[in-house]
């Protein structure tokens, strides 16, 4: 009887590339396919994670790749926590979703990521209306509570490194000023970039390794060129996921490449430990809180690269509230949300919801009246899709940065600080080329 | 009258012959099988051989689902059409599971297996045993289960996977087990302590 992944049909690249994962581990325990959530859903009966393994072990690639299975996996690494020979699930269906036609990638995926390589952003937003926002949005904000606030674009020697989420630019701009609160608050020394800043990488979502290494050069380059000190990982669990991995690649590429990240928890845990920010808990009494571990920045993250975020959360949310309560299972453990790997997105909607009938049944158990998350598209799924299709939902879901903004005490700005802060913002507006309107 | 013959049973009875004639040229003398063979009836040995995989005990498994159904012999499994392929991969699953919670039942890990009263070729021949959900269906441990404190703690899906996840483990130790038996048994032959064969003593295997 001959060894697995042997199939001359394969080509060899192909292969060369599933050699790595080694199928010839795997003893068909099923435990990958009993702790998938997607396993026995309707309408992809006959479809699982241990057969899909096994039909690429017979050689099936092309019946995998033209599947919808590899799509409906969010790449949440449940498959891969528990498989007792440690094989890269999660990576087999990447390199899936990496060998379908780039014209048969399901949805806008693929245009979302033309668009990123040719104008800096999903949505191929102008630079003219993306600085008006900014602009604006900024103004706005010093006026209602922010004296002196403005957001700093392409500042050199500065201390942090931000990028938007398209989604936020395009349409939901008001989600923006959490963060932006928080900087205001920790007077910190901060910037956005002019060009390529989307925040979200969907090459990672659809097997697009060129995309994710392209995205994560164009940040080094950034930060290199502005001689900037740290740059905050996206808050997107695909996005910060796939820039790790692509920084990764470009650091083997060239040693030079390495730069300095703060993941979102740890910047927000050294703000508040430092008392560079104050917080009042008063603000959310009476509400029981809870904290969905997003896979890629919990399991996804520990298990590929050492370290996922599972007590820096909590820790920030406990300076927040007075009520907390976990959902079982949780951490390592955890359930999708069912918006992963580019579910949010992608024509699935029926199938992520049903994806999510764990994470709607643990909110539920929890009796948490809000659910704090730390990824865009996570956030997206709870508040939207799952009560969509879950109608008894009774639950807010806030980001992390966002329940951090709500409960801040702001220390004022002097005059001083107001006005240096002022005419930085002009100076800048002016050499953007953006009209500010008399009387800012 | 002539003689009443149920089609079925008739239908099985061929199936098993041309099934099992793998197994026999494997394990005999140890073993034989007919159409009424369970897991439980097998020996310890038959047992610890099939339950792990490797290309033998796959190759065992590919033909006698091929052969039963007058498929063609195990070599041909892989070569299916994809339609009936999928099917025939549920049925090597799902006896391949059986193996596996055979072996953690002789270990006293788990009180039965799934569709234990039915013969191995029943469960073959017979493809609602092998559809959603009872593919993903797990036994429930005993609490000899190593996991058996985790699994009070967990739920749901949790607790197939922890089951399932143990598989290398219950396999490791009822073959140590096995062989500590084997060994044993040796030593009275060679000393002249017992009076048991040695076929006698494999045949009864590990809790059996």
């Amino acid at each position: 009887m001959e060894e697995l992944v042997v199939n001359p049909q394969i080509k060899n690249p192909i292969k060369e590339y599933l050699s790595k994962f080694n199928l010839n581990l795997c003893l068909t325990c099923g435990t990958c396919t009993s702790g998938c959530p997607i396993s026995g859903m309707p309408g992809m009966e006959g479809w699982d994670t241990r057969k899909t393994l096994r039909m690429l072990a017979f050689g099936m690639v092309g019946e995998v790749v033209e599947s919808k299975f590899p799509w409906l996996c969010t790449g949440c690494g449940r498959c891969v926590h528990a498989c007792p020979m440690g094989i890269d699930i999660v990576g087999i269906m990447g390199h899936m979703k990496h060998l379908r036609p780039r014209d048969q990638v399901p949805g806008i995926l693929h245009k979302g990521v033309e668009n990123v390589l040719a104008t800096g952003n999903n949505m191929a937003i102008p630079q003219e209306d993306y600085f008006f926002l900014m602009s604006d949005l900024g103004r706005e904000l010093a006026e209602e509570e922010c004296p002196g606030f403005y957001v700093p674009v392409d500042k050199d020697n500065a201390e942090i490194f931000f990028l938007p989420n398209s989604k936020e630019v395009f349409s939901d701009n008001d989600d923006m000023k959490w963060w932006w609160k928080i900087f205001y608050a920790a007077r910190e020394n901060w910037t956005i970039p002019s060009e390529n800043w989307e925040a979200v990488d969907w090459g990672l979502f659809t097997g697009n390794y060129d995309a994710t290494r392209i995205l994560a050069q164009r940040k080094i380059d950034f930060m290199r060129r502005h001689h900037v000190h740290r740059m905050v990982m996206p808050d997107c669990g695909g996005g910060s996921y796939g820039c790790r991995k692509g920084m990764k690649e470009c650091v083997l590429e060239d040693p030079n490449n390495r730069i300095e990240h703060i993941y979102l928890y740890d910047y927000l845990k050294e703000v508040i430990e430092t008392g560079r920010i104050k917080l009042d808990k008063s603000r959310n009494a009476g509400k029981i809180f809870t904290w969905h571990d997003s896979c890629k920045h919990g399991r996804e993250l520990e298990r590929n690269f050492g370290k996922g975020y599972f007590d820096e959360p909590r820790w920030v949310i406990d300076q927040c509230v007075d009520q907390f309560v976990e959902m079982v299972p949780t951490r390592m453990n955890n359930y999708c949300c069912g918006a992963g790997g580019g579910n949010w997105p992608m024509p699935y909607e029926k199938e992520s919801a049903y994806h999510a009938r764990h994470k709607y049944r643990q909110i539920k158990e929890s009796g948490a009246n809000v659910v704090v998350v730390g990824c865009s598209n996570c956030r997206d799924q709870m508040m939207k899709r799952i009560p969509k299709f879950y109608p008894d939902c009774d639950y807010e879901v806030k980001y992390l940065w966002q329940l951090v903004a709500e409960s801040l005490v702001i220390d004022p700005w002097s005059e001083e600080e107001i006005a240096r802060a002022d005419e930085e913002a002009k100076t800048q507006w002016e050499r953007l080329g953006v009209e500010m309107e008399e009387g800012e | 009258m002539g003689k009443v013959i149920s089609l079925l049973s008739h239908k099985y009875q061929k199936a098993a012959e041309k099934g099992f004639q793998e197994w026999r040229r494997l394990f005999e003398p140890v073993a034989d099988f007919d159409r009424h063979t369970r897991w439980a009836d097998l020996p310890s040995e038959v047992v610890a051989f099939l339950c792990e995989e490797n290309p033998d005990s796959r190759y065992s498994f590919y033909d006698l689902i091929m052969r039963s159904q007058g498929l063609g012999t195990g070599y041909d499994f892989e070569r299916q059409p994809y339609q009936r392929l999928t099917l025939l991969m549920n049925a090597y699953f799902f006896i391949m599971d059986q193996a596996r919670f055979e072996c953690m039942r002789r270990l006293g890990w788990l009180e039965r297996i799934p569709r234990e009263e039915q013969s191995i070729l029943e469960v073959i021949m017979e493809s609602e045993n092998y559809d959603y959900p009872a593919l993903l269906e797990t036994p429930e441990p005993t609490p000899a289960h190593p996991a058996y404190a985790e699994y009070l703690e967990s739920r749901d899906l949790e607790r197939s996977a922890l089951i399932r996840r143990s598989f290398p483990e219950a396999i490791r130790r009822f073959k140590a087990e096995l062989e500590g038996k084997t060994n044993a048994t040796e030593r009275r032959v060679h000393g002249r302590v017992g009076s048991e064969s040695p076929n006698q003593e494999s045949h009864q295997g590990v809790s059996e």
